[in-house]
């Protein structure tokens, strides 16, 4: 043809040059993957042909004392479908469209939603019942790509809710999954959210076994490779301290009102009943809970989420006085049956008037007496005597201003109104608010279950018990029932004499003739108590009642808080009579 | 009439032998591969296997149509059947009615045709005409400009179809076409430098080194400081109006460039395919897992097993031993015909066999990269290899084109 080749030989050779590192590339790369990492590739080929399946490990059980199970697992059971797999089978989304009458494209739609990969078993139907749940077993074969996953649920045995003993469960939330994402949590597993279901989760919980299913060439499972199988873990289960009877009892108590009751055992420390009202059933929020319950629940003006047993911080009221009782006795301020002070009905500091809640007066009264009638004018004739340091310290002694630790979540502090305290809040301060806080006003703060230690210290003699719920650990890997061990050695600083003055007081209160009250006292079961209204400056006042029996076959403490509910002695001190007396019956009958 | 038959069968008879043994010791390691990799599929490419041997006949016709054509036939059209492949590759964009799928495909009845594949031999044609007949002097510009132009045109069109594979290799036949015709290496330079400011332009460090570097070649190459700052002042304005750019366009727009560049952008999830690629890959080890024992390609981890990844699947069945047997097969041919373009006996015939060889070279070095991670996934199939019509007609035609080229 016309034109030469006049290529330049040179050109050639670079030309090769560069193929040769092209192919150099080429070849060093894939001795790299073929023979530099073969095993770790290898192996995880050999992992590719199993499909891994989660086995939900069973959730730890709940017993009550007598170990009658109060809280196990039901199944419910979820459609599930293999993207990979139903993608070869049209067909069966035609057949799930007819059966559930639903158009493919939401049925698809819902699998796109909620899938995490195309070789993951992805939900389609969550709960489904009894009668799909057969056809879908009948029909399994012609269903290629679909399988039924059981779901475990919680269940709670009859008679009480125990809303805020057990709490609740449900699925991990994202900020909880970042921080446990060292304990091999993933999205969508199940966790304690409130109560012991939160406390104990590492307990309860367990482990999840795995299902190696085989996979045939068009990725259908073809069978389990049982030699692979890793057994799930049960959780371990818990024996409480409640006593499911007295529970059901106590909730029906208060079932109408917003409040808390809390029967324990004031020499150890165990929770015999512990109820908050308003509450929820636990079991809603295991299962698929309907938007219109969840907003019944989180919307309620009266927070039925919120353990009132632990979190509700009030002022406690007149039976706070004991706490100045105590100090007056410690530090031998003034004598219980020699000293008196006469209240007139009001006391007067500087140009303030501070009122008695009985007008005209108990007249002339020793502190035995004080106690009974439950007299302000004594206790702010008392203070005015008293070290303030000092009552704050006995105030910490005795529990307040900080957390029992009690193994429940999120328990609130209340509050002990110290020097510090003061200062910041208030900056000059006089003793004014000295007087309101003697009687349990103003800045003081306590929980019920601060209540249910203090008044434990003062029945057992002083007696640091911790209160709790869980009793034994009973753990299924190790066959091995484990009591957990709880502290409750002699609080130091409190001396037998300070407080044999303050039960005798609480004696005259039930039993007194003048007692506040004792329209609740029953007889034979040497009761003690305390009644305490504290003001509410929004409505109604609050009323508390702490007591205990001074049996000692019957040593149980019980505080009563009801919230708007008047008075101590008028609502509080009447449902302890009940628990009482039920209780006491029923003792008696089991013996 | 009867010398012209005799003329057909004495080039027959001419062939380069080696070529086409290597050539069918390839297609053959293809048909077995396509063979495992389909044997369990349910879906429509379950006969793979015979329909590639069909194509494999097919291709083979069109490797005897297009070597037998007479090379002044070529020179003579060449303008004419450029303008023809630039139609068919504007036509996908009408007749797919589909916005979201891409423009690459025509539908005549039931086969599909994807008409660049055409458009490389006619850019290699025409380009081949070019270096055979310009008159203009190697060492002036202006030589590079008019296939530059020729290039761009159909790599602009297939762009947009999207088509970032079948671009490249238009550009790496247009690159190794000029190269080897030989062409100043600093017009190539002066061809990259843009592309290499525009990526240098989302760094400073990187913008400021780049800068540096092409001052001191452009300043070495040009007598005149005229041009010298022509040259260097459009290049850092190119860089300059970069970022700006970028910054004016959607994010959609920015998120489908560079998913062109990255694919693992790609929610469809071709990183997933990567992975895949890799494990079935380094699991054939040294000597493989046996033939029909690939548990990667048999449980479908690669959903494009016997077409783009169809080396992952040699590469899991056979092992490290045969997979350097293949790339020795594919340099060995690449080699041959790259010497016999030095060798041909006009230029025209020299410049066909280049873009050819270069062609197929591309092919094989972007998909064994795709499939070994080091290359975005691109979707170009593997030469002889991969299952498919189009591409199969396409490769034995180029090889017609090469050993035309290389026949007298």
């Amino acid at each position: 043809m016309h034109s030469q080749n006049d290529l330049n030989p040179k050109r050639f050779i670079i030309i090769v040059i560069i193929m040769i590192i092209l192919f150099s590339i080429l070849l060093v790369r894939i001795y790299d993957l073929q023979v530099v990492k073969y095993y770790d590739l290898y192996s995880r080929s050999i992992e590719n042909i199993y499909r891994k399946i989660d086995i939900l490990a069973p959730r730890g059980k709940m017993l009550d004392r007598y170990n009658r199970v109060i809280l196990y697992n039901n199944s419910s059971y979820n459609l599930v479908v293999y993207p990979a797999e139903i993608h070869e089978y049209p067909e069966t989304w035609n057949k799930l469209s007819q059966y559930f009458q639903l158009p493919i494209s939401e049925l698809k739609s819902t699998m796109k939603k909620n899938m995490i990969g195309y070789y993951f078993p992805t939900v389609l139907k969550e709960n489904i019942d009894y009668q799909t749940l057969t056809y879908l077993y009948e029909h399994m074969l012609e269903l290629q790509g679909i399988d039924l996953v059981a779901k475990p649920v919680r269940k709670i045995k009859e008679g009480a809710n125990a809303a805020h003993i057990i709490g609740y469960i449900n699925q991990i939330g994202k900020k909880d999954l970042k921080a446990k994402k060292n304990k091999k949590y993933k999205a969508g597993d199940i966790v304690g959210w409130k109560g012991l279901e939160k406390e104990y989760e590492d307990i309860l919980r367990g482990q999840n076994g795995i299902k190696f299913m085989k996979i045939n060439a068009i990725g259908q499972n073809i069978g389990e490779e049982y030699s692979k199988r890793i057994e799930p873990i049960p959780g371990n289960d818990l024996i409480l301290t409640i006593d499911w009877d007295l529970q059901s009892y106590v909730e029906s108590l208060i079932e109408d009102t917003s409040g808390a009751a809390i029967v324990i055992n004031y020499l150890n420390g165990e929770i015999l009943a512990l109820a908050s009202m308003p509450d929820f059933n636990p079991e809603m929020f295991s299962t698929n809970i309907s938007d219109k319950d969840w907003r019944d629940i989180v919307y309620n003006p009266k927070y039925p989420l919120y353990n009132r047993a632990i979190q509700a911080e009030y002022p406690p009221g007149s039976v706070y006085k004991l706490v100045a009782v105590i100090t007056s006795q410690e530090d031998s301020v003034v004598s219980p049956s020699n000293d008196t002070f006469n209240c007139p009905g009001y006391y007067r500091l500087g140009r303030r008037i501070f009122h008695c809640w009985k007008s005209s007066g108990h007249g002339s009264e020793n502190m035995y007496e004080a106690i009974e009638h439950s007299c302000n004018v004594f206790f702010y004739k008392l203070m005015l005597k008293l070290d303030f340091d000092e009552w704050i310290k006995y105030s910490k002694i005795l529990g307040f201003g900080q957390l029992t630790n009690i193994d429940l979540p999120d328990e609130k502090n209340g509050n002990v109104p110290d020097r510090k305290y003061m200062n910041k809040t208030y900056g000059r301060w006089g003793k004014g608010y000295l007087l309101n806080f003697v009687i349990g006003q103003g800045d003081v703060l306590v929980t019920p279950i601060q209540l249910a230690k203090y008044v434990s210290i003062i029945a057992s003699n002083g007696l640091n018990i911790k209160p709790h719920l869980v009793k034994v650990i009973y753990y299924h890997e190790k066959n091995k029932l484990v009591t957990k061990k709880y502290s409750k050695d002699k609080i130091e600083g409190l001396s037998e004499q300070s407080l044999n003055v303050v039960r005798e007081g609480m004696r005259r209160v039930m039993q007194g003739e003048e007692g506040t009250a004792r329209y609740s006292n029953i007889e034979n079961l040497d009761l003690h108590g305390k009644t305490g209204t504290a003001q509410n400056p929004h409505g109604k006042d609050h009323a508390w009642f702490i007591g205990f029996s001074g049996k000692s076959s019957f040593p149980y403490a019980v505080v009563i808080f009801v919230e708007n509910g008047e008075g101590g002695s008028k609502t509080a001190a009447p449902i302890a009579k009940k628990i009482y007396k039920y209780y006491w019956d029923l003792h008696n009958n089991e013996k | 009439m009867k010398n012209k038959y005799s003329l057909i069968i004495n080039k027959l008879t001419d062939i380069d032998i080696q070529s086409i043994i290597i050539i069918f010791l390839l297609i053959t390691v293809g048909l077995l591969s396509i063979y495992s990799a389909t044997i369990y599929k349910t879906s429509s490419d379950s006969n793979a296997f015979l329909k590639q041997m069909i194509w494999v006949c097919i291709g083979m016709i069109t490797f005897i149509i297009v070597y037998s054509i007479d090379k002044k036939l070529l020179l003579g059209y060449a303008v004419f059947i450029y303008f023809i492949g630039i139609v068919l590759i504007i036509l996908p964009f009408f007749t797919s009615g589909d916005t979201e799928s891409t423009n690459r495909w025509i539908k005549m009845g039931f086969v599909q045709f994807q008409t660049s594949e055409y458009m490389k031999f006619f850019l290699i044609i025409i380009l081949a005409k070019y270096f055979a007949e310009t008159n203009i002097s190697k060492y002036s510009f202006l030589y590079v400009l008019p296939p530059l132009i020729i290039s761009l045109v159909p790599m602009g069109i297939v762009l947009v179809q999207p088509d970032l594979g079948t671009s490249l290799i238009l550009l790496m036949i247009f690159g190794g076409m000029l190269f080897a015709s030989g062409v100043r290496l600093y017009f190539i330079f002066l061809l990259i430098a843009p592309i290499i400011t525009i990526f240098a332009a989302f760094n400073q460090t990187v913008f400021y080194i780049w800068g540096v570097v092409l001052a001191v070649v452009i300043f070495i190459n040009h007598s005149d400081l005229l041009s010298f700052a022509g040259v260097f002042i459009g290049n850092i304005l190119i860089g300059i109006i970069t970022p700006f750019v970028w910054d004016k366009i959607l994010p959609y727009q920015q998120q489908r460039i560079l998913t062109l560049f990255n694919a693992n952008l790609d929610p469809r999830g071709a990183g997933y395919q990567v992975i895949q690629s890799k494990i079935a890959i380094g699991s054939g080890g040294l000597w493989g897992k046996g033939y029909l024992n690939g548990t990667q390609t048999h449980l479908q981890f690669l959903p494009e097993q016997h077409t783009d990844f169809i080396f992952s699947v040699i590469s899991e069945e056979f092992g490290f031993i045969v997979v350097a047997i293949i790339l020795a097969l594919f340099f060995t041919l690449f080699y041959r015909w790259y010497k016999m373009a030095f060798k041909a006996a006009d230029k025209f015939s020299a410049m066909l066999i280049i873009g050819g060889t270069t062609t197929l070279l591309f092919h094989v070095f972007i998909n064994i990269g795709m499939t070994i991670g080091l290359l975005p996934v691109t979707g170009k199939p593997l030469p002889f290899i991969s299952y498919g019509g189009s591409f199969l007609i396409t490769c034995f035609g180029l090889v017609g084109l090469i050993l035309n080229g290389n026949s007298d």
